[in-house]
Parts: structure tokens; C-alpha cells; sequence
């Protein structure tokens, strides 16, 4: 099986940012509590920078984090904690899909249901490309199910 | 020359991530795309709506009528023999979408027929914009519909 996975930074910052100032006010707030004051430091800076690291990799890791992996038999994608496992018989057509800012998704369209999309510009794939060989996968699952 | 495949990848291109942008939000792109027993090469569709953030998609749902487009496209009929059947394809799947206009782009890597050219220009459709496009002298040819009048500039993938 091929497997492809990308860091995604934008999602990573957003993790950090939101763990960041989440830090900092909570920080902010039980010192105010307690003693009525702010501590301000670069100790406090960094030990919150840290943490605030650590706890964006675990959430990016938990939500975000894409790891693909593929053959001519079927697909599995990891996006965080969620996993979408499918053959490739089971859909009957394919499209290049534009959600906007310039990324491009492969949507599978089963013959009843709902369509699956694989993120192939955040995969860091070539989606034309990407798209003509799950084209590829889906017209020879077709002949062998005859 | 490019070939068909090459002005097809580009042409799609265009539309989704190009100039197309400015005609309308083309976002969804098939190949081989079968429909009535009939087969094109390529069809790319989408929404006059484009996406945005706040103010600009506020002003879109605003200003942009909603409905949708599509461009089709079949290689390889200089004599525009198959031409009918395919109309007759596009303008059914437009019926059962609720498309309100297409484009139909046919490439084709030698010259187009003089028979061709009139047939194009006989043709009325004021929902459909025809182009004959020739690979070999990058050479366009469009229908006389407004639709048809516009689409030249957008699917001139040869600059």
C-alpha cells in the first residue's frame, strides 16, 4: 500500500493559537483570583509557549492530521481520530472537486449514497493526476466484478 | 501542437482555478462523463455564486443570480457529425439540472470541416455557446449566441 501524510501548518497554528490564549487567559484569570494581580514573566512566557506546543500537536494530531494510504484494491484515511476505510468497487465514478482556496479534492461517487472526498492538494498529491489513477482503480474493479 | 488530453487538463484549468473564475464558480470536474448513452471527454460544472468569506460572500448571495453552468467537451469530430446527438445530450442533462447555460468545446487536432463552420453558425441555441477549437493552428471558432461570443477568451488555453 502506498501511504502519503502532510503537516498541514495552517491547522497546526490555528491548534497552537487556540491553546495559546487559552493558556494565557486561564493564566490571567487564576492569578487574578487568587492574588488579585497579573504575574507577567518570560518564564511564564515560555513555560505557556511550551505547553501551548505540546497541547496544539496533540489536538492537531487528534483532529486534523491526514495520513493516506492506498492500492489498487481500496483506500484508508486517517483524518485525526477519524478513519475512512473503502474498496474501490464500491463507487462508480469520480470527480475533481473545488471547495475554494485553491485546493482540490477527489470526490468518489458510490452508485446509491453519499459521495467520500480525499483531500489530494492537503495529501500534498497531484489531483489530476491522483484522479486519473483512482479512475484507473475504479474501471478495473468494475471488470473484475464483471 | 498539445495535444487533446493536454488542452483538456489545461481548459479544465482555466475554469477552476483561472480565468473561468470570472464567468462562474466552476468547482466539480468529470472525465469520461457518460450520460444518455452518450460519453464526453470532460464536463465541468458549477454555480454562478462564488465562495468567499463575509462581505464578499454576502455580496455574492446578494448580487449573483443562483444557478448553474456547465462546459462540456468531446474531442475529435471535425465534420461535426456527432454534434446533434451530443446537443441533444447537453440540453437534457441541462433540463434535468436545471442548468441555464453551457459551453460545448470541441477540440480536435486536425481541420474542421466548412460544413462545420455553417453548422455552427446556423445554430441558435440561446442557452449554448459552441467552440470548435483547432490544436493544429490554435485556431477558434465560436458560435454567434452571446453565451458562445464569450466563451472565446476562457477556453484559449494556448497563451
Amino acid at each position: 500500500m502506498k501511504t502519503h501524510t502532510s503537516f498541514q501548518v495552517t491547522n497546526f497554528v490555528k491548534s497552537f493559537t487556540l491553546f495559546f490564549f487559552g493558556l494565557t487567559f486561564l493564566w490571567a484569570a487564576g492569578n487574578y483570583i487568587a492574588i488579585r494581580d497579573v504575574l507577567l514573566s518570560w518564564p511564564v512566557f515560555v513555560v505557556n509557549f511550551v505547553l501551548a506546543a505540546a497541547l496544539g500537536w496533540w489536538y492537531y494530531r487528534r483532529r486534523y492530521h491526514l495520513v493516506f494510504s492506498y492500492d489498487d484494491d481500496g483506500f484508508v484515511l486517517n483524518a485525526g481520530k477519524k478513519i475512512l476505510a473503502n474498496r474501490w468497487a464500491e463507487f462508480t465514478s469520480v470527480s475533481l472537486f473545488h471547495p475554494g482556496r485553491g485546493e482540490l479534492y477527489v470526490r468518489l461517487y458510490p452508485k446509491n449514497g453519499e459521495f467520500v472526498e480525499i483531500p489530494a492538494s492537503l495529501l500534498k498529491l497531484n489531483p489530476s493526476e491522483f484522479r486519473f489513477e483512482v479512475m484507473g482503480f475504479i474501471e478495473k474493479a468494475a471488470e473484475r466484478k464483471g | 501542437m498539445p495535444g487533446i488530453r493536454e488542452y483538456l487538463l489545461k481548459l479544465e484549468y482555466n475554469l477552476m482555478l483561472g480565468g473561468g473564475r470570472w464567468v462562474a464558480d466552476f468547482n466539480e470536474s468529470f472525465w469520461k462523463f457518460s450520460f444518455n448513452e452518450v460519453i464526453f471527454e470532460m464536463m465541468v460544472c458549477g454555480g454562478m455564486r462564488p465562495k468567499g468569506f463575509a462581505l464578499s460572500k454576502l455580496a455574492s448571495t446578494l448580487l449573483m443570480p443562483n444557478y448553474h453552468a456547465a462546459c462540456f467537451a468531446y474531442p475529435d469530430d471535425p465534420g461535426l457529425k456527432r454534434l446533434p446527438v451530443m446537443l441533444k445530450a447537453v440540453q437534457r442533462y441541462m433540463k434535468e439540472q436545471e442548468i441555464q447555460w453551457s459551453w460545448v468545446v470541441i477540440p480536435c487536432e486536425s481541420a474542421f470541416s466548412p460544413q462545420a463552420r455553417t453548422s455552427l453558425e446556423k445554430n441558435e441555441a440561446r442557452d449554448l455557446g459552441i467552440a470548435l477549437v483547432n490544436l493544429q493552428t490554435q485556431e477558434i471558432v465560436t458560435s454567434h449566441s452571446y453565451i458562445g461570443r464569450r466563451m472565446g477568451r476562457y477556453i484559449n488555453t494556448f497563451k
